[in-house]
Order: C-alpha cells, then sequence, then structure tokens
C-alpha cells in the first residue's frame, strides 16, 4: 500500500489545527447563512432549539448575574458612600451590568449548558452515523441541524441576558440599599446614567456570543470521532472554545463600538 | 458568495446498463501516528449494471466500507473518477448531490437510525423533508414495514428494538424514497444465521419488486452464495479478484481461496454435528 508523507512536525501541526478549525467555523457560518438567506428554516426546530436555549438557561443566568449584580453593588456603594458620592451607585452598577457583567456572564452560562450540549448531541449523532445519514437522504446537516441552533442562540441570548440584567439591578439595589444607598436613589441614578444605547451596546454583544457558541458547539459536534471518548472530548472543547471565543468577541465588539460613540 | 449551484440531474439507465463506475479510484487517509498518508483504496476500477447485486468481501481494513461510502458520495476520492447514473460525482459539493442522494438508500452498519425519532418517523424521515403529503408518507410506512416484517411498531423508538430490527427498520427508510441504488454496509454484522437469511431474502425480494441495484458489503461467503450475482474482492485497498462467487471459489489467488476455504472449516463442525 503506498504511503506518503503528510507535513507533521511540533511547529506546524498546532499552525495547520487552527486554520482547519477556524477554516471549518468560517465554512459552517457561510452554509448556514446560505440557507437563511433563502429562507430554507425549519419553524419547528428553530423553536425547540430557542426553547433549549432560552428556557433552560434563564434560570441559571438569572441567578448568576443576579448575585454578580447584588456583589457588585456591595463593594461600589460602600466606596461610594466613604466618598460622598452615593448618587452614581445606580449608574456605575448600572452600566457595568448592562455592558459587560450580564452578557458575558449569559453567554458563558449558555455556552456551559447549551454550548456543550450541541456539541454532545450532534457529536453523538456523527459517532453513530446518523449525520451520514441525513446526507445519504439528500438532507442537509447544516440546514437541519446547525441553522435552528443558531438561530435559537441568537434570538434566545439577547432575551436572557435582558431579563439577567433585570434580576441583576434588582440584586444591586437590595444590596445597595444594606450598603446605605436608598433604593429611589438607586433607581434615578440607574435613569440618568444608564442610556438606551449602553443597553443596546450589550445586547449587541450578545448576537456576536450567540453565533459564537452555536458554531463553535456545532462544529465541535459534527467533527467529533472515536465514539464515545471523542464525544467526550467534543464537548469538554466546546465548552472551552466558546469560553475563550465569548472574551476575545467581548473585548473587540466592545473596542470596535467604542471607537464608533466617539 | 451564495451563488446556487443547480444540483446534477439524474439519467439512470435501463437494467444491465453501467449505472455505477469507478476509473482509477485511489483514497488516501492519516496513518494512526498522523505522519504519513496511507491508501485505502488505491487505482480501483469496476463498473457496476444495473439491476445487479454485487457484493464486496475482504478483510476487515481492506477497504470496503469506504468504497461504499465514495459510491454514496459521503467522501471524495484523491483522485480518479466516479460515476453515477452517468455524473461524475467525485468531486461534486454536497448541495449537488441532492438529486443523486434521492436516488440511492444507504443501509449503514450499525442501522444509524435517528434516536429522536419513532421508527414511523425514521422511516418517513426523507419523504416528510420532501414535503409530501402525511396521509402518503403513512402509507408508504405501513408498506414498508409490512415489507420487512415488522407491522405495527410505528411507534416504537429504536432503543426499544434488537439489533435484527434495527437492521430492518433501516432497509425500510433506505427504501422509503423508492431509490434506483441500495448501498447495504454489512446488513449481517452482529446477526444470528437465521436472522442473516431473513435480511438475505430481504434483499433478494427488494431486487425483484424494485427492481433496484444493490451493493452489498459481508464478510458472510453464505450470504454471498445467496445474493450475489457478482463479487468484488478488495485486499489491501485494491480489487483482487472479481467474479461469480463460483468464478471467485476456484480462484487460485491466495486471500481469495483462503476466504473461502476458512468459510468451509467453520462449516465443518456444524456438517458433522448435524450429521
Amino acid at each position: 500500500m503506498a504511503l506518503r508523507r503528510v507535513a507533521n512536525s511540533p511547529l506546524l501541526t498546532p499552525v495547520l489545527d487552527v486554520c482547519l478549525f477556524f477554516g471549518q467555523i468560517a465554512t459552517l457560518l457561510v452554509d448556514s447563512l446560505w440557507f437563511i438567506v433563502r429562507g430554507k428554516i425549519s419553524v419547528r426546530a428553530t423553536i425547540r432549539q430557542m426553547g433549549e436555549v432560552g428556557v433552560g438557561s434563564l434560570l441559571v443566568a438569572c441567578i448568576t448575574v443576579g448575585f454578580s449584580g447584588a456583589v457588585a453593588a456591595l463593594y461600589i456603594a460602600a466606596q461610594l458612600v466613604q466618598y460622598g458620592q452615593a448618587s452614581l451607585a445606580g449608574g456605575l452598577v448600572g452600566k457595568s451590568l448592562a455592558l459587560e457583567v450580564a452578557p458575558v456572564i449569559t453567554a458563558i452560562v449558555v455556552s456551559a449548558r447549551s454550548g456543550s450540549a450541541m456539541a454532545a448531541e450532534l457529536g453523538s449523532m456523527a459517532v453513530t452515523e446518523q449525520v451520514d445519514a441525513l446526507k445519504t437522504m439528500a438532507v442537509s446537516p447544516v440546514q437541519y441541524l446547525v441553522v435552528p441552533r443558531i438561530l435559537g442562540a441568537v434570538i434566545m441570548i439577547p432575551i436572557v441576558t435582558a431579563l439577567a440584567n433585570l434580576v441583576g439591578l434588582y440584586g444591586a439595589s437590595i444590596t445597595c440599599e444594606l450598603g446605605g444607598v436608598s433604593p429611589t436613589l438607586f433607581w434615578s441614578s440607574y435613569q440618568y446614567w444608564v442610556t438606551v444605547p449602553d443597553q443596546m451596546q450589550g445586547l449587541a454583544k450578545t448576537l456576536f456570543f450567540g453565533l459564537s457558541i452555536a458554531l463553535i458547539g456545532c462544529r465541535q459536534g459534527l467533527t467529533t470521532s472515536g465514539g464515545a471518548q471523542g464525544v467526550g472530548r467534543a464537548t469538554t472543547s466546546a465548552v472551552v472554545f466558546c469560553s475563550m471565543a465569548i472574551y476575545v468577541i467581548d473585548f473587540f465588539v466592545a473596542f470596535i463600538m467604542q471607537d464608533l460613540q466617539k | 458568495m451564495f451563488k446556487d449551484t443547480p444540483p446534477a440531474m439524474i439519467t439512470c439507465t435501463s437494467p444491465g446498463s453501467p449505472i455505477i463506475e469507478f476509473r482509477n479510484v485511489s483514497f488516501a487517509v492519516p496513518t494512526p501516528e498522523g505522519d504519513y498518508m496511507r491508501n485505502v483504496i488505491e487505482d480501483v476500477s469496476f463498473v457496476i449494471k444495473a439491476g445487479s447485486i454485487t457484493c464486496l468481501m475482504g478483510t476487515s481494513g481492506s477497504g470496503k466500507t469506504t468504497l461504499l461510502r465514495l459510491m454514496a458520495g459521503l467522501i471524495q476520492p484523491d483522485s480518479g473518477t466516479i460515476l453515477v447514473c452517468g455524473n461524475d460525482i467525485s468531486k461534486m459539493k454536497d448541495r449537488e448531490m441532492t438529486n443523486i442522494r434521492r436516488e440511492m438508500g444507504f443501509v449503514f452498519q450499525y442501522s444509524a437510525l435517528f434516536d429522536s425519532m419513532d421508527v414511523g418517523h425514521n422511516i418517513g424521515f426523507g419523504l416528510e423533508r420532501r414535503r409530501r403529503p402525511r396521509k402518503e408518507i403513512n402509507a408508504v410506512v405501513k408498506n414498508l414495514l409490512e415489507e420487512v416484517g415488522l407491522e405495527g411498531i410505528e411507534n416504537k423508538r429504536p432503543s426499544q428494538l434488537s439489533g435484527g430490527q434495527k437492521k430492518r427498520v433501516a432497509m425500510a427508510r433506505a427504501l422509503a424514497a423508492s431509490p434506483k441504488i441500495v448501498l447495504y454496509d454489512e446488513p449481517d454484522s452482529g446477526l444470528d444465521p437465521i436472522m442473516t437469511k431473513t435480511i438475505d431474502d430481504l434483499i433478494i425480494k427488494i431486487r425483484q419488486t424494485k427492481q433496484t441495484t444493490n451493493v452489498v458489503v459481508t464478510h458472510n461467503v453464505h450470504s454471498v452464495w445467496r445474493i450475489a450475482d457478482r463479487v468484488l474482492m478488495l485486499d489491501q485497498a485494491r480489487i483482487v479478484a472479481d467474479g461469480t462467487p463460483a468464478e471467485l471459489e476456484a480462484s487460485n489467488v491466495e486471500i481469495v481461496s483462503e476466504f473461502f476455504s476458512n468459510d468451509l472449516a467453520q462449516r465443518a463442525p456444524r456438517l458433522v454435528a448435524t450429521g
């Protein structure tokens, strides 16, 4: 049997793996957009995914963002009261929640819950040849499996973020009161300092987070090989890659949006 | 970027004419160490005629399943040409394969039934995606389940079925869209001899009633004798023998005679035991 050498060096292999990863993500994105642009969308499957991403993650997101808001307010209120600037508490906590805490923590929660579920589900389908079975039935796995997950994540993460943000604000208002900032002062400060563009900027980020979570989860799932062990690897790597992607995207979107606001 | 490529047109031919053709096809995969590419299929050429039952035989790892996956367009060859119904599928994208795949059914080694659906939905799924009326889909599912001897299990989940039942449901699913070509990847693996014979009888019945072209990957010489018009024997990525079961049994090629004589050796104790 003929053997031919392939590029294999300690330096080159990781570079090729990174190129392959981004190439596959880009291909998945283009293929998905091809179906979305043409309206080839399964409404039922999309609604099911919206439920998986949204309803499934809502409680966890609300608890984590709620307590994060409460903790942030605890520190901030104590410092501001000390310097006689209690009227800034609502604005400061509100801005940090809207721009950073709620979108990022919600995205991390969704990636841990739904990104891993996407990788595990598609991974087990891949290793049991169910993905190949779809292809042989002239059904595109991208259209049937990936597009509903992308739409589910992109539609639901902003909604979950908005609700979690609200819970975070209530958590913050309670702890601010404990720190000596009255709820009236907290909410009036919030209304004065936190603008609609701030809220929009935070929610805009979540669209990119949702897209990256679905693409990475699906890519890791569809490229799974090696049986049950492979599914485990795909699931773990999906969570790791999603978490990294969220922070990288967070920086670049924030950087670009700050630039646009000038 | 979103240019729509028209799917290939199908012009499948009459019984006896070429329906699948491999011309000098090679396919390689990386070795487990990842530093070399090993040819799984090497310079393979053959023609399969419409309406026939062709068995692909060979030792484990000889490239049988890879050959089947190449026929279905699930993987693309590194070199050579694969013609299915007159269309060169060797460089086709998935979207262009749509019409060709609608003429194909594939029975996977481990059935590959969709866990999330019941048996009825598994069988009717392809038709659902083509927006056929629900009434028609239900009728097709009922008929096919009768044909494979599994009436009334539409609402069962794949996890509730035995290995033999799963295989027969997979066959029904492959036949739902009335394909012209049916590819079977080891339909008898993990089954007892009685169930293996049932599956073989079904393959023959399907060919007779639906005029399908059938390609069957198998290790089982009994099945080959029962169903095959022609056998392609693979060894180390190449076709080493091509002919009827009788021609292969008389072959001087070492691996072929070893394969057939080993099977006789396995049969011998049972023949002695039954007197």
